[in-house]
């Protein structure tokens, strides 16, 4: 009995630890899936890291992970290459503690408080850091809460995009429209200034005509005087026209290398037959290391020139008169300037000077020295304009001297 | 033989001068006022010079020119114009302009106004 209840025994025990051995197996099976399945999902993440880390450093825009107390958590490479340091220079430092400026703190508390995003686009910026010459940039940039499982605030993602080169386009396609305008403006004058032309260009060439038959006619009237006012006059409306069409018709230079002292020599000579006045000295300045070649449109230049002399020979009455011109060269620019002790400009008009039409005098179209900065403008240079009522007046040029 | 001179110019005050001084320096002057006057005058008659003003009314300046050099007409062209060839580009149709400027070099000579008259005389003086 003992022996078939041992044997009873030992056949379920058997069968037990057979169907233990296959629980064991199936167990052993299942871990290894498992194992398999975890293995295959290392490898996903270790993908999907590597993915985000891809595209959180290749782009350009910066990107930083604050926490809630904006302490850098992480930064991508295009954020620390811009200010030139290495992505470990951020981590845990604080943000306003490098760049403290109370306007943006109140920015980012106001983000975390609300849990609202904040977006801003085109925002102007003076940055000097890693650029060479401190220059004005535009950035969109924007602010976005990151939350916690529990729908918690715990940190911040700010992003920067450079859009420096959009603004500046738009702003060039603005001033583009701006000089489409002004063209319209100055064909619409360049009509008007040829019809003007050709009226005014027949009388004249009348006067011209009818001074000559009195020359050949005259005894011994005195009509000296009148010959020289009529001479004058045609002078005077020539110059007229001449300004106006020149003023209607600028366009971009035809660059020249010319020597801008015989230039000048010119100049002098054309308005000292235009204005014959005996009284007046004009003395020429030139400094030892004045570079005399430049690139210029002779043509237009010699009309900033003539202008500016014939301003300062009809401000000098009576008085002796006298014009100083100072050339000389400063960092490669050349500086002319035009000193003469006339009449002078009131502080209040001194600021009109330059505007189209504007004139103080009984005739004139008033376009001489807005020719003038039109003309130095499209050179890239400068012009300004000093002046003392009763003292004289000072004009300085600047161009460069292009290559 | 007395030198013939035509003058076709609308502006009559203009005409009077020329007219007065040229006549005085010896020329044999005739006066125009308009284009057709002017191409009517020209086909009956020979001059050694002609004076052309280019803003004339009924058949302008150009046109004129233009007449002179196709029926090979021998006489010597001046154009007395107010037109300035720098400026007036591009203020006109472009193609057009050439045209004109193509018909002007078939001129003589050109004369921009205002122009001395002593100019004008020492032109025609070696021109004829």
């Amino acid at each position: 009995m003992k022996n078939s209840e041992n044997e009873l025994n030992k056949e379920s025990f058997q069968k037990q630890i057979i169907k233990l051995k296959k629980t064991g197996n199936k167990l052993k099976a299942n871990h290894k899936k498992l194992q398999q399945e975890i293995n295959g999902k290392d490898k996903e993440i270790k993908q999907k890291t590597i993915l985000l880390e891809r595209i959180f450093s290749n782009t350009h825009i910066l990107i930083a992970y604050l926490d809630k107390n904006f302490n850098f958590v992480q930064v991508n490479n295009t954020y620390a290459d811009f200010n030139n340091k290495t992505i470990n220079y951020y981590i845990g430092k604080n943000y306003f503690k490098l760049f403290p400026d109370e306007k943006y703190a109140n920015i980012f508390r106001q983000v975390v408080k609300t849990n609202k995003p904040y977006n801003v686009f085109g925002e102007k910026f003076h940055y000097n850091r890693k650029m060479k010459k401190a220059d004005d940039t535009y950035w969109d940039w924007s602010l976005y809460p990151v939350k916690d499982q529990n729908n918690v605030v715990d940190g911040v993602i700010l992003t920067l995009l450079d859009v420096t080169k959009r603004v500046k386009a738009r702003q060039e396609l603005e001033e583009t429209k701006e000089q489409l305008i002004r063209s319209k403006r100055l064909s619409d004058l360049g009509l008007l200034a040829a019809a003007v032309a050709h009226e005014l260009r027949n009388p004249l060439s009348v006067i011209q005509a009818a001074l000559y038959n009195i020359e050949r006619k005259k005894g011994n009237a005195p009509i000296q005087t009148q010959l020289y006012t009529i001479e004058k006059k045609i002078r005077e409306g020539d110059q007229i026209i001449s300004n106006l069409l020149t003023y209607a018709k600028l366009k971009p230079p035809d660059f020249e290398r010319v020597d801008i002292l015989a230039l000048l020599d010119e100049s002098i000579e054309i308005v000292k037959l235009m204005f014959p006045i005996e009284n007046i000295h004009i003395n020429r300045n030139i400094s030892g290391d004045f570079k005399n070649n430049i690139k210029i449109d002779p043509f237009q230049i010699k009309k900033v020139l003539n202008n500016i002399l014939l301003n300062s020979l009809q401000s000098i009455k009576k008085r002796k008169g006298v014009i100083d011109i100072h050339a000389k060269t400063v960092n490669d620019l050349m500086e002319l300037t035009i000193i003469d002790n006339g009449s002078g400009i009131k502080k209040a008009d001194l600021s009109k000077v330059f505007e189209p039409f504007f004139t103080r005098k009984s005739r004139g179209t008033g376009l001489g020295l807005s020719i003038c900065i039109e003309i130095i403008n499209l050179h890239n240079g400068n012009i300004s304009i000093n002046s003392t009522l009763s003292k004289g007046t000072e004009i300085s040029i600047k161009l460069p001297y292009r290559e | 033989m007395l030198k013939k001179i035509l003058i076709i110019e609308d502006d009559i005050d203009m005409c009077n001068e020329l007219h007065e001084a040229l006549s005085d320096l010896g020329y044999q002057v005739h006066l125009v006022f308009n284009g057709l006057s002017g191409k009517k005058i020209i086909e009956k008659n020979k001059f050694d010079i002609i004076i052309l003003d280019l803003k004339i009314p009924k058949f302008d300046g150009y046109q004129i020119l233009n007449f002179i050099r196709k029926k090979n007409i021998m006489s010597k062209v001046i154009v007395i114009t107010a037109r300035m060839k720098i400026h007036y580009e591009d203020i006109v149709k472009q193609n057009q302009e050439q045209k004109k400027n193509d018909l002007l070099k078939k001129a003589d000579s050109i004369l921009i106004k205002p122009f001395k008259l002593i100019e004008l005389i020492n032109k025609i003086k070696t021109l004829q």
